[in-house]
């Protein structure tokens, strides 16, 4: 049953954004090729060397927050519109219905990103940035000098993105969960519920980490500093990998996972106890 | 044992009692008519009945099971509200009841929508309301449920759709299962009922074999119901 | 007559009233079968109960009998079926009669009354 609610949800979903996705490497690829054109600076088509860049950043962001509305959206569809009608006398457990849209959502978050990677890949590679070429030897020689202690870095950001990822659409659905009590007005509850979920997540977090840590002294380094004189590398090695590899993200990360379950076990009531389609 | 069974049945929103404890027992092959004025709670208790609200207190049987999974695999439900989206296709609405319900009977539904010249390519957009309407019951009456729930199936259709809607209903008929229409529609309908209940402000006020009424009264049910609400 | 069935009165005697005078007037052979209680019942836009219930009467009366599970015929019995026709003409006849006698009319006048309406047809 999971499955078959998984699958309808991808077919509901597609056919949105998997045209968006097309037309985004579509234009970056336009927008690549009008940047490579290189107009010359006195011609009036200048202009179409110079916006390349921004399409691409315009796009860039229209196929995130595409992707937000089409989660959100499909969520708020199911359970508080007529089609909770259909989905909800389904021989099935809320559960399933939960999970199958939450898995959905999290599968988009994913082709998303990698399809911004692709995009920023057609963009810079084989270009000139300052005097630079990037292609594959540079690539190699900049990350050589990234350590990335055997592998943990890596693992733990992935780690943290994926959970992240999870984190942010459980808070959603929790939103408009909350929102779905009430008759009117939903829309805004919903962003105000949001609001207030982060709020409250993000206190909490830092809350939990300070007692646990004992660390109630407030981060006073600036990074800045060391930004300036150091190159990306040894901001890298120095700054980001320590603070990656350490006890604060496993603790940011297990409270994460921990709301995530309570948002979990409170959009499961609502929806099975509290369904209030209009 | 009954198809349905009700006994004492309270669901509260906020302070009010929008059903008021009310017990109703419906036998296999039998076709209700559930009457009342607007907020009397007939909504509610098909969506009780359905599994889309639970109830405060009280007992709910559907073939002698709990509300649940296992009643929502025999209920059929037909809500007064267009549910599918407008961009969906006739055969992905098909594939969707033939999916999720073991008792959806897929030749039935293709026959039946054949002699309404409703395609499977058809995409709900370009339906008229009528057409809509009938898919809706098309799909609900494929099922070879235990009990059916039309929730106003015939409200603001013209009058050959509502014929055909009646008509669907009646060739529907099996000992096995039963049949519960909310309506307001009284006069169209009560020709096809076996018993009519009447609902208001929650509470039961009758309960009654149709035939019985006409007997009994001298009126049609249409001409009783009037009689009490003066709508 | 039309299956005009109103809700004002119990719907089983109208349908047994309509069967019954499909019966004698010939629409519905005697041997021959008739259709479905589903089928009739769909066909009047009537509850299939109460469709049993008016051909459960019929059985009564002897004008149809149900062969197991091949459906519902109506009698071989002839006389029977005549004997109903018989019935019903006479039924009409004597209503016809209170009504013109009730305006005034003496048998003879009534008589003539009918000779008339025939030649109008």
């Amino acid at each position: 049953m999971l499955g078959r609610l998984f699958k309808y949800e991808i077919k509901a979903t597609s056919k949105i954004l998997v045209p968006i996705y097309i037309a985004f490497i579509a234009i970056t690829a336009i927008s690549r090729i009008s940047i490579e054109l290189q107009v010359d600076k006195n011609s009036p088509l200048y202009f179409i060397s110079d916006i390349g860049f921004l399409i691409f950043m315009l796009s860039a962001m229209t196929i995130f927050v595409a992707t937000a509305i089409v989660i959100v959206w499909r969520f708020y569809r199911n359970t508080s519109s007529d089609e909770g009608y259909l989905l909800f006398t389904l021989p099935v457990k809320t559960d399933y219905i939960i999970i199958s849209e939450f898995l959905c959502a999290f599968l988009w978050s994913i082709v998303m990103s990698v399809v911004v990677v692709i995009g920023i890949f057609l963009m810079i590679f084989n270009s000139n940035v300052g005097g630079i070429t990037i292609n594959f030897p540079y690539f190699k020689e900049f990350f050589s000098s990234l350590n990335f202690d055997g592998g943990k870095v890596i693992f733990i950001m992935l780690l943290d993105m994926t959970i992240s990822t999870l984190a942010e659409i459980m808070a959603i659905y929790c939103a408009i969960s909350l929102a779905s009590l009430f008759k009117k007005y939903r829309l805004m509850l919903s962003v105000l519920f949001y609001i207030g979920l982060v709020i409250i997540t993000n206190t909490l977090d830092i809350l939990v980490i300070r007692i646990i840590t004992h660390n109630f002294i407030p981060q006073t380094e600036t990074i800045s500093e060391t930004y300036d004189t150091a190159t990306f590398a040894e901001a890298w090695n120095s700054l980001i990998v320590p603070s990656l590899v350490s006890e604060q993200v496993i603790i940011d990360l297990i409270f994460l996972i921990t709301i995530t379950v309570v948002e979990y076990f409170i959009v499961r009531k609502i929806l099975r106890k509290h369904l209030n389609i209009c | 044992m009954p198809i349905l069974e009700i006994k004492n049945l309270i669901k509260k929103y906020h302070t009010k009692n929008v059903i008021d404890n009310i017990s109703i027992s419906v036998d296999s092959g039998k076709i209700i008519g559930l009457l009342g004025p607007n907020g009397s709670g007939k909504t509610t208790l098909i969506k009780l009945l359905a599994g889309l609200l639970t109830a405060t207190s009280g007992d709910i049987s559907i073939d002698g099971k709990k509300i649940g999974i296992e009643t929502k695999a025999i209920v059929s439900f037909l809500p007064d509200r267009p549910y599918f989206a407008n961009w969906m296709k006739v055969h992905y609405v098909l594939a969707f009841f033939s999916d999720f319900y073991r008792d959806f009977d897929m030749k039935k539904a293709m026959e039946m929508l054949e002699l309404l010249n409703i395609g499977v390519n058809d995409r709900i957009k370009t339906m008229s309301k009528g057409t809509k309407e009938k898919l809706n019951l098309i799909l609900v009456m494929s099922r070879d449920a235990k009990l059916y729930l039309l929730d106003e199936p015939i409200g603001g259709v013209d009058p050959a759709a509502r014929d055909y809607i009646l008509k669907t209903i009646i060739s529907n008929y099996s000992e096995d299962s039963s049949v519960i229409i909310t309506t307001h529609h009284i006069a169209d309908v009560e020709k096809i009922l076996d018993d009519v209940i009447f609902l208001n402000n929650g509470k039961i006020e009758l309960n009654s074999a149709v035939e019985d009424l006409r007997e009994k009264r001298e009126k049609s049910v249409d001409e009783i119901f009037r009689e009490n609400y003066k709508c | 007559m039309d299956w005009e069935i109103k809700s004002d009165r119990p719907v089983y005697l109208q349908l047994v009233e309509k069967i019954q005078f499909d019966v004698v007037s010939g629409v519905y052979k005697p041997g021959g079968n008739i259709p479905s209680v589903r089928e009739l019942a769909a066909q009047v836009g009537v509850n299939p109960n109460t469709m049993q219930k008016a051909l459960v009467e019929l059985e009564k009366k002897g004008l149809l009998y149900a062969k197991g599970t091949s459906g519902r015929f109506v009698t071989d019995d002839t006389k029977l079926i005549q004997e109903i026709r018989e019935d019903i003409a006479g039924e009409n006849a004597r209503i016809y009669l209170e009504n013109v006698e009730n305006l005034g009319y003496s048998f003879d006048e009534a008589v003539k009354l009918l000779k008339k309406a025939m030649e109008d047809k």
